[in-house]
């Protein structure tokens, strides 16, 4: 027999009372293990959530089967109330999420606790992140925001990203990929395992891929670094930094016409731009016969033509760094300090780089002088091809200070504050193109390549410089009643943003003359939680919680009106007034949850209210994209999911999502077609766009000693497109699948692994609503006729088609 | 049986019935922190429960240095819902002190 602590302490225990002796001994239960993810078999889909609101996570057991390219986005796919794409199956290119209809960029995103959605625009790109090796956990918090969490983007709900802890021994695993479009990466990670009171872990990647349609390839490098020291007695700090650099082409979105006329391959040409050789007269690339023979762009091009046809000077190029350091302290038995600096350094340009810009001899009346000579002649009114694009440097420092404390033993106060300041460079230089369809330099970092204005300044499509200030203190308070069952949650946080933007002047409309705007938004956000235990297993929650999310920085650019040029100085202008404010949402669940040893349960009913939804959104006739309030819209819906372990070696999962998302009015005004008139576009009671009614998900993982094998479905409904609803796209279904095998340890291999990931198994085409940004929509698909005779002319929304059965093949081992 | 054997033995019965149920409702922190932090550790709790299997009282005896896991700890017992002493066990005791370790583990 063996005698367990809980044994013997029994027997003693025994034995004392029988001689009648102390009257309170001690009987000791023994040791409970207790694992982060439980269960026989952990499909890693799901965790007994504990909390007063919704909340769903992803964990390793999940992510170490899928494909090692995998970005976050992709790998929340399953989870309920998320819709999410990847413009490939590796995730190497990005791709959009969607949260109970909210887009990537009005959700909060952090890497172990740091934000990274941009500052100024709040987008997110999920492919620069961690890679999945790295990642510990991912979770979404539908339709609310953490308390603690920094953000003032986040009008429905936060994701976090959360990297693994170095580990306690010593090893070495290398990973190669391969896969379909010539994938091929190289990933390798080295923990040192322990080193006295510290431990520290590297893993850095190597990946290219072709695109799945059309030439090009995307090339990334990544590292990510980690450190863990304990300095004991609950002090403890993490340092991690990750740095990821990547060049990866679009992949070109179409409109159904295009998809009727040229199939779901058509994608930009391999032609490359030439010059037309300048001989003594004025040239126009863009008419140059061999250019319109490959199609390469439409003759109207100018400054903001995107008709670009070819594919290398469709790039991302991009650059980023996020460095964090998380403190723990414990101050006393009840009390901790948690303290989390950060930066952020992101720099990089994308989108349609092939623009043209035509030359001039020093003209008073336009912007600086006009663009100066290409050519070193007096010959001008040259139009020429360059490359030029949105370049966006940040750097971004920012602190999260946190107080947990207990107050008493039932109840926690959480306190703190975050500040950051965001210095966002946004510039839009221009530099040369040789004959071969190579830019001069494709991040635009050397001013030297940079093309000037007649007065000897750079050329700029645009140029602003921001300062975001982002700050919050908040509280909450948990208290436990009626033996534990009972928890309620009171959180209270006061989040602002202040928007400094200097405007140089630049080619870009409306931003022809210099000026500096600052606008601070601010907001309150109560929230309330409560959370009951009905019985062992089962329980229900409510959550009520505001939200809020400050306009993007560009908001506040482009506000220049009227005046005229002199001497290449805009002179007699006004500025205009921002017409955009904060957006706000009040979100409600209602949830139960049943928790026992083969099911995991969660259901929730939700409803959210948003007041001045922000909607950007492309006016055919102005040709400028425009932010403007959509009005109030509420959505409401069911999100379900469950784990189920049915035997040994079997896991289940699956999710099923109800969204009905309604805009309540007609507040989206656009001109007519003739420009004549403005018309009210008829919204109410539209669904809205991109936010499909129903979803469903199904996860199965079967674990049988070295083996696993793995099959995902996910269904995804229609989704409207404009915001009149007036053009849709289908529901389609895509399967994934999965399977590895783990061989016995040799004296030089430990644990060698091979991992087949097919991606679609079933090849099925389907679309995705090329949605760029918050709310960004196109208004109407087929033209308008408004009651009174005003025609508003029709737009076409572009759709990004889905990438075709894929697969990749991994063999992974340890040293 | 002798009764001594009979009282050790509906004292380990209850035990383990006590350490069953917490192990069916144990469960790693969730929330935002348990997240990032994922920490590891063992709580010691101590709880009293009264003859007719109220819990009397309950505290940590030794901490895991994380507030999280103990505060965890601990509302795993305060939860618990036991069932009355059978006769036999801690007889002449109107309540029994015990003691539980809860070790923690983050997924590895």
């Amino acid at each position: 027999m063996r005698f367990t602590q809980s044994n013997i302490s029994l027997f003693v225990s025994g034995l004392v009372l029988a001689g009648g002796a102390l009257a309170q001994s001690t009987s000791n239960v023994g040791n409970i293990s207790v694992q982060g993810n439980p269960g026989g078999v952990d499909s890693g889909l799901i965790q007994q959530e504990d909390g007063a609101k919704a909340r769903s996570s992803i964990s390793r057991s999940f992510i170490e089967k899928q494909a090692p390219t995998s970005n976050p986005f992709q790998m929340l796919n399953l989870l309920p109330g998320v819709n999410a794409y990847s413009y490939d199956a590796t995730g190497l290119f990005g791709g959009g999420i969607r949260v109970r209809g909210f887009n990537a960029d009005q959700l909060g995103f952090t890497i172990d606790g740091a934000p990274v959605n941009d500052s100024g625009n709040f987008a997110v790109y999920p492919q620069e992140y961690t890679d999945s090796e790295c990642i510990d956990n991912i979770f979404v918090t539908q339709g609310s925001t953490d308390v603690e969490a920094p953000h003032i983007g986040a009008s429905g709900g936060n994701i976090g990203i959360n990297t693994i802890t170095p580990l306690d021994e010593r090893n070495v695993r290398v990973a190669e990929t391969v896969g379909s479009n010539h994938l091929n990466r190289t990933f390798a990670r080295i923990d040192t395992g322990k080193l006295g009171v510290a431990k520290f872990a590297i893993c850095a990647s190597k990946t290219r891929v072709d695109k799945f349609k059309g030439p090009g390839h995307a090339d990334r490098d990544h590292v990510d670094f980690k450190a863990n020291i304990d300095l004991g007695g609950g002090n403890a700090i993490t340092a991690g930094f990750l740095y990821n650099n990547a060049v990866n082409p679009n992949i070109r979105a179409l409109n159904k016409n295009q998809i009727a006329l040229s199939g779901n391959n058509f994608d930009f040409g391999s032609t490359a731009p030439v010059h037309k050789p300048f001989a003594g007269a004025s040239v126009n690339d863009l008419t140059y016969a061999p250019n319109v023979a490959a199609n390469i762009t439409s003759s109207t091009g100018s400054i903001g033509d995107t008709n670009n046809g070819y594919y290398g000077l469709n790039l991302n190029p991009f650059e980023n760094a996020i460095a964090t350091l998380n403190g723990t302290f414990k101050l006393s038995d009840k009390v901790v300090l948690n303290v989390n600096p950060y930066f952020w350094y992101g720099y990089g340009t994308g989108g349609n780089e092939l623009k043209t810009l035509t030359d001039v001899a020093f003209t008073s009346t336009q912007v600086h002088g006009g663009i100066a000579p290409f050519y070193n002649s007096s010959v001008v009114g040259n139009k020429i091809y360059l490359y030029n694009g949105s370049v966006t440097q940040t750097n971004r420092p920012g602190i999260n200070v946190k107080v947990d404390a207990d107050i008493s033993s039932t109840n926690h106060l959480t306190a703190g504050i975050w500040y950051e300041r965001a210095r966002h460079r946004q510039t839009g230089p221009y530099v040369g193109i040789d004959n071969g369809g190579n830019a001069a330099d494709i991040f635009m970092r050397n001013s030297g390549q940079w093309l000037l204005y007649n007065d000897g300044t750079p050329v700029e499509s645009r140029n602003y410089l921001t300062i975001s200030t982002g700050r919050s203190e908040f509280i909450q308070d948990n208290i436990t009643l009626m033996d534990n069952r009972l928890v309620l949650a009171l959180g209270l946080s006061n989040r602002s943003i202040k928007r400094e933007l200097t405007n140089t002047a630049s080619s870009e409309s409306s931003g022809g003359a210099s000026y500096s705007i600052s606008h601070t938004y601010s907001d309150v956000l109560p929230n309330f939680g409560a959370k009951y235990q009905l019985s062992k297993g089962q329980s229900v929650f409510f959550n009520a919680a505001s939200n809020f999310r400050a306009p993007p920085n560009y908001a506040l650019s482009q506000l220049v009106t009227g005046g005229s040029y002199v001497n290449g100085v805009l002179t007699g202008w006004t500025l205009r007034n921002p017409v955009v404010d904060k957006e706000t949402s009040n979100n409600f669940d209602f949830g139960y949850r049943l928790q026992n040893e083969r099911v995991t349960l969660s259901a929730s009913l939700y409803r959210i209210d948003f007041q001045n939804r922000i909607a950007s959104s492309y006016d055919p006739v102005s040709n400028l994209s425009t932010s403007m309030n959509v009005g109030n819209s509420r959505s409401q819906g069911v999100e379900l999911e469950a784990g189920y372990v049915p035997a040994n070696r079997w896991s289940l999962y699956g999710s099923l999502t109800l969204m009905d998302s309604k805009i309540n009015e007609d507040k989206v005004i656009v001109q007519n077609t003739t420009g004549t008139t403005w018309v009210t576009l008829p919204t109410t009671g539209k669904q809205f766009p991109d936010t499909p009614r129903i979803m469903a998900a199904l996860g199965a993982q079967y674990t049988e000693g070295d083996w696993f094998a793995y099959g995902q479905a996910k269904y995804t409904g229609k989704r409207y497109t404009t915001l009149v609803n007036d053009d849709s796209i289908g529901g389609y279904t895509v399967v994934n699948a999965g399977a590895g095998y783990q061989f016995p340890s040799g004296a030089f291999f430990k644990k060698p692994l091979i991992k087949l990931n097919i991606y679609n198994l079933f090849n099925s085409g389907y679309l995705n609503l090329n949605a760029g940004s918050g709310s960004s929509f196109t208004n109407n698909a087929t033209a308008y006729n408004a009651p009174g005779g005003a025609v508003v002319g029709a737009s076409s929304p572009s759709f990004y088609v889905g990438a075709p059965r894929t697969f990749s093949l991994t063999l992974q081992s340890d040293f | 049986m002798t009764p001594v054997n009979q009282t050790a033995k509906a004292e380990e019965n209850y035990i383990s019935i006590v350490r069953g149920y917490l192990n069916g409702i144990k469960r790693y922190p969730t929330g935002r922190e348990a997240s990032i932090q994922r920490p590891r550790g063992k709580t010691r709790i101590w709880f009293v429960i009264g003859r007719d299997g109220r819990l009397v009282d309950s505290g940590i005896e030794q901490s895991s240095d994380s507030l999280l896991l103990d505060r965890t700890a601990l509302a795993t017992v305060q939860r618990g819902g036991f069932p009355p002493f059978p006769e036999t066990a801690w007889s002449g005791q109107t309540s029994h002190r015990f003691t539980v370790d809860l070790e923690f583990f983050p997924t590895s």
